[in-house]
């Protein structure tokens, strides 16, 4: 009597607890849903009084956004290549400042890592001054090169932080045994130690394309026509005087999907990767 | 101790490219500060040295007192917030089950939109005259409300949004800590007669303390930065109403070109910022979270 109502009980705390899973998943997708299903709507429908789910789809809105003079496609361009370049040269600097960092055994190397998170704390409306001075001076407002150097200011600490968490996981024997074989400090980074932090490479390389396709702030500010990234584009179409929601809608969504993509090919690595590998684990 | 060669190498340009794109920026801006510069020029000859004239007028800025004041009210609640739907998240989807796999990657999703996309999505969602979240409310009875028109609602709004965004990252992290913590606690515990409630309070609570204090200052951190959802949704309005301190220190510097006021304000929020990320480092350095 007692085993079969505690089985009861169980039972139906198992499905409260999928109820209430199921409730929550809705209410963190159905925004996400109603909005891409804007960028499917004509902007009669989008305005009406009811709101439906079910409708013939349209894709002027996308049609549009590459055919009438926005322009998009150059904007999205744009942001793939400033997003591939810094993180290529971020890539190229912080891995291996990351490996001297993981192994050195100067004294100052606690202080130049805690810098190095300090910085990544600072919010970069605190560098837009100097760097807007900068710019004007070298003829980088504007330019994509500009955004890519801008952009290693975070992607270079980024990297840094995170590869330094996935060479210390190493074990330093693998070297020593290396070198007492007769192997040189390059050939045992290259052909050794880096083949075994691909995991941290692949995850630490999204992290940086994820925040390189996400920036706002800087090509806000340092961009004008010419080097505008997609991210500013779609906001600007908002801000027009009578917005075209679908169109907004529409560019948000093709802003969004490359980031899905990569972002949940390394779900795995995303909790070390996104505390810039501050947590021990 | 002499550095090899290899680290010499590997380490000096990075050196010299983070001297550039951030210690420099950071003596240019406190130069900067002490003097009445106007301009985005290069050329210094109408920038005088005005002492600290900038940093005595800032303490006579209500407009940016204000702005200090929506950055910590946002960021705090917005923090009490994310804490208590991570927590949420994480023991519901603790334990393994049918489809639970799924529903983690599900919940992860706000997170990893463009912050700007995010608040496109929710100045959309809120308008009252798209069939929104003023639809729904309409359907059990509450009128609609134009949620970015005044300025309680329109805080309420963005907490909201910045919350659905990053309550994710801290279920992410509780889980993981969740699934660290040693079964055998629990086992024993249960033996013992101590019911779920009991349980929760005094061993999952505890357990978690040290990561979950790690999170909130991290996030409160973080928060701070906030700039594109306010510029998406309410560009600062109603008013001055939701203006953070980022946005201020923008208007000042690229609207009316008051760089070296500008600056002196950056390094006044510099100050907040070490406050908050200073804590956060010493925190985690002395609770071993740090490697």
């Amino acid at each position: 009597m007692i085993i079969k109502s505690y089985h009861n009980q169980k039972k139906f705390f198992s499905a409260l607890r999928y109820l209430v899973i199921i409730l929550s998943v809705i209410i963190i997708v159905f925004p996400i849903i109603w909005f891409a299903l804007i960028s499917f709507k004509t902007q009669k429908e989008a305005f009406s009084d009811k709101l439906t789910l079910i409708f013939k789809p349209t894709f002027v809105h996308y049609k549009k956004l590459f055919t009438s003079n926005t322009a998009f496609g150059r904007y999205y361009f744009n942001s793939i290549t400033v997003s591939l370049f810094s993180t290529i040269f971020a890539l190229l600097f912080g891995v291996t400042a990351a490996y001297a960092l993981s192994r050195t055994k100067i004294k100052a190397k606690n202080n130049i890592l805690l810098s190095i998170l300090g910085a990544r704390m600072v919010p970069p409306i605190l560098f837009i001054i100097p760097y807007y001075v900068a710019f004007t001076r070298l003829g980088l407002i504007d330019t994509r090169l500009g955004l890519i150097i801008i952009y290693l200011q975070f992607n270079l600490t980024l990297v840094v932080w995170t590869m330094r968490a996935f060479f210390d996981d190493i074990p330093k024997d693998l070297e020593e045994a290396a070198i007492v074989d007769g192997a040189g400090d390059y050939t045992v980074f290259f052909k050794i130690v880096l083949p075994l932090t691909t995991p941290g490479v692949v995850s630490t390389t999204v992290l940086c394309l994820m925040m390189s396709w996400n920036e706002f702030v800087y090509p806000l500010l340092l961009t004008q026509l010419k080097a505008m990234t997609a991210p500013v584009a779609v906001v600007v179409f908002s801000s027009h005087e009578a917005a075209d929601w679908g169109m907004v809608s529409a560019g948000s969504i093709l802003l969004t999907l490359p980031v899905l993509f990569f972002v949940f090919m390394v779900k795995k690595y995303m909790a070390k990767g996104m505390l810039g590998g501050a947590l021990k684990g | 101790m002499k550095m090899r060669n290899i680290e010499k190498v590997f380490l000096f340009p990075t050196a010299i490219l983070l001297i550039i794109l951030i210690v420099l920026p950071f003596f240019f801006v406190f130069g900067t500060s002490f003097t009445d510069r106007n301009t985005f020029d290069f050329d210094r000859n109408s920038i005088d040295f005005v002492g600290n004239d900038n940093y005595s007028s800032i303490m006579t800025d209500s407009r940016f007192w204000n702005s200090m004041r929506v950055t910590l009210t946002i960021s705090l609640l917005t923090v009490c917030s994310q804490m208590f739907l991570g927590l949420f998240f994480a023991l519901l989807l603790w334990k393994e089950g049918k489809g639970i796999d799924f529903v983690r990657g599900i919940v992860l999703l706000p997170m990893v939109l463009p912050p700007v996309v995010v608040g496109l999505m929710w100045r959309m969602f809120l308008q009252p005259t798209l069939p929104g979240l003023n639809y729904i409310f309409g359907l059990v009875g509450i009128s609609t409300i134009d949620w970015l028109g005044s300025s309680i609602t329109a805080t309420i709004a963005i907490i909201m949004t910045v919350s659905w965004q990053w309550m994710p990252f801290v279920f992410l992290l509780l889980l993981a800590g969740l699934q660290s913590l040693p079964t055998s606690c629990f086992e024993s515990a249960k033996i013992d007669g101590a019911n779920k409630t009991q349980m929760f309070f005094r061993i999952t609570l505890p357990l978690m303390k040290r990561i979950m204090v790690f999170v909130l200052i991290y996030r409160f951190v973080e928060t701070l930065k906030i700039f594109p959802i306010i510029h998406t949704m309410t560009g600062g309005g109603p008013g001055i109403s939701t203006e953070p301190v980022s946005y201020y220190i923008w208007m000042q510097a690229f609207n009316s070109y008051r760089t070296g006021y500008a600056s002196a304000l950056v390094i006044i929020t510099l100050f907040v910022i070490i406050f908050a990320a200073g804590g956060f480092i010493l925190y985690g350095k002395k609770s071993g979270v740090f490697k």
